[in-house]
């Protein structure tokens, strides 16, 4: 059991053969699993299946340094 | 070299990154630049001041601010943005994102960070500079026109920092400089940018 706080949820459609990745759902969902940060960005979907990270991409706080 | 010379002087083992192997390896980088560009300008009898623009005029320090926060607040951020939406990077790629900064500046304490500040603040913007869109980008603008120029310039800006995943950054970074220093025709705006940029990096990791 992963302790960390819940940041995604993971649907999945068996018909379509994909999974989504969406920022997590408020609600709680029977069809949807809620994953910390860690756990949604290694999320790998069986071989066939499609995953789709459809989740609000972050902005990085600090540019590197051009040097 | 540099880092062995950073690295004879400080008495640290080479291998181990400390302050004066990493001012070192810089100085290493910047002394390759410099003669080049020496040996380029004396060979074609020319001066530096004309050959690569290196010229500032007052006005550059407030396109240098523009420039920089435009850079760093918005256009870097939203480069990243984009390669998220096309699945280029990944989110928990973003956390490795300033790693290269950290490290420089896990070196340095106090006087340190001061003294990596100057280099990494002001030395490698005008070292650079000099080097990038003084000497090779009017080259490559020759050869390839100037939208090409300034391009070819900016990649290769961004693939010397050998730094993978903040390549995109900063090959779109030397793509404003570039384009400031062909607008501009000096190198002024595009060393106060450069300034400003690293700048930002240094006072967030200082705050952090």
């Amino acid at each position: 059991m992963c302790g960390a706080p819940a940041s995604a949820t993971l649907t999945y459609h068996y018909g379509s053969r994909t999974a989504w990745v969406d920022n997590l759902d408020e609600e709680p969902d029977p069809h949807g699993y809620d994953l910390c940060e860690r756990h949604a960005a290694r999320v790998t979907p069986p071989v066939g299946w499609a995953l789709d990270d459809r989740r609000t991409p972050i902005i990085p706080l600090r540019p590197p340094l051009a040097v | 070299m540099g880092a062995s010379i950073g690295a004879a002087v400080s008495g640290a083992d080479l291998g181990e990154t400390s302050l004066a192997t990493s001012i070192g390896s810089l100085i290493g980088m910047w002394l390759v630049y410099v003669v080049v560009i020496a040996t380029t300008v004396r060979n074609r009898g020319g001066s530096l001041k004309a050959d690569t623009g290196l010229r500032v005029r007052p006005i550059d320090a407030l396109l240098g601010v523009v420039g920089g926060l435009v850079s760093s607040i918005v256009v870097v951020r939203l480069v990243y943005v984009v390669l998220q939406l096309v699945s280029i990077v990944d989110r928990s790629d973003l956390d490795r994102l300033d790693d290269p900064a950290k490290e420089l500046s896990d070196v340095a304490n106090g006087w340190g960070f001061l003294v990596l500040a100057v280099f990494v603040g002001i030395g490698a913007p005008v070292v650079e500079e000099l080097f990038f869109r003084g000497f090779l980008q009017p080259a490559a603008i020759a050869k390839l026109g100037v939208p090409g120029g300034i391009l070819f310039t900016s990649v290769v800006f961004g693939a010397v920092h050998f730094q993978l995943l903040q390549f995109p950054a900063l090959a779109v970074f030397g793509v404003i400089l570039g384009w400031l220093a062909h607008r501009y025709r000096r190198l002024g705006p595009a060393i106060f940018t450069h300034v400003v940029f690293n700048g930002l990096t240094l006072i967030a990791l200082a705050a952090s």
